[in-house]
């Protein structure tokens, strides 16, 4: 199945979890916060979280800011 | 000492995160000032390019965080940074800013109180950044936000208290504490906005851009305690002319003679 992370395509197997995708992405997961299809996603759910076909998942990033 | 909420603090100075040159700088400094409360942004990720980790510094000094908002040009967006933020960094605090005009990045009021609104149902503790508008400070004051910022100049422009006036009006009005935010330029500006009897102060870019950021943060951080202490202390009144502080007069009327 295919997904959009933050707009660029990803290939993924089929009910595959937020977890795995994460995991795929090889990021730095401090101060992450993620939401699917404009839904916050909370961190104790990503792991029995099932990505479906064209779901757009959004991944954020607390940074330095006034 | 005072109080947001359910947080103490000592330090009556806080700081922003952003434009230091880089992560050990903004660590040191962060550490000079003093800061217990430090404001953080959330952006999307950039797939492709790894962020400098300051998250883990920040921790390791032992600052709270305070995510805001920025980016957001409406009440939703802003609604749905906070819920982000709170995701991320584990805090239900925000600096709730929301600014639709990126040349002047001044608050949108209407936005801003219908966000806090909501935000506060949701059992954030709700920092809005607003312009120095006193009826607004007692609105946002009325619907629950446990703190008001409003600002001295735009953001990053170090003009100073350009909204003098109008902060003396918050700060005598204000039931919640005041944080003067953006525009403070320089220590004595610092010092002006406790002198008036602000809470505290929020200082990012007269810090982060200086030259020797670590030397400035000290200085504001002495700024700050020096404007408190005269505000605790009691100001003297002004006058329109001279009151001697000598008691010279009497003794100049007196004619002179001198004897060699």
């Amino acid at each position: 199945m295919k997904i959009l992370v933050n707009d660029e395509a990803i290939e993924l197997a089929t009910r595959a979890t937020l977890s795995q995708l994460l995991e795929m992405l090889e990021q730095d997961l401090n101060g992450v916060a993620v939401a699917v299809n404009q839904n916050i996603v909370p961190q104790h759910d990503w792991r029995d979280y099932r990505l479906t076909d064209q779901d757009k998942v959004a991944l954020f990033r607390a940074i330095a800011g006034g | 000492m005072f109080n947001i909420a359910d947080k103490t603090f000592e330090s009556r100075l806080f700081s922003g995160t952003g434009k230091f040159a880089d992560p050990q700088l903004m660590t040191d400094a962060i550490i000079a000032s003093g800061t217990q409360l430090v404001t953080m942004a959330m952006k999307r990720v950039d797939l492709n390019r790894a962020d400098d980790d300051i998250l883990s510094p920040l921790i390791q000094a032992g600052v709270h965080l305070l995510p805001n908002t920025s980016g957001a040009g409406t009440a939703d967006e802003a609604v749905f940074a906070a819920r982000l933020a709170r995701e991320a960094l584990g805090t239900h605090w925000v600096k709730l800013e929301i600014h639709p005009d990126p040349k002047y990045l001044l608050p949108d009021p209407i936005e801003t109180l219908k966000a806090a609104q909501i935000l506060v149902n949701e059992g954030f503790v709700v920092l809005p950044y607003i312009h120095a508008d006193p009826v607004l400070c007692k609105r946002l004051e009325q619907v629950g936000c446990q703190a008001v910022m409003p600002l001295g100049a735009p953001i990053g422009s170090n003009k100073g208290l350009k909204t003098r006036d109008f902060l003396e009006i918050i700060i005598e009005q204000a039931n919640v504490p005041v944080i003067v935010d953006a525009g403070i330029g320089a220590p004595s500006h610092a010092a002006e906005a406790m002198e008036l009897g602000a809470d505290a102060v929020l200082v990012n870019t007269a810090i982060a851009v200086s030259p020797d950021p670590v030397n400035m943060a000290q200085a504001f951080k002495q700024a700050v305690a020096a404007g408190r202490l005269a505000y605790e202390a009691g100001l003297g009144g002004i006058n329109q002319t001279a009151v001697a502080s000598s008691p010279l007069t009497a003794f100049l009327d007196q004619p002179m003679t001198v004897e060699s």
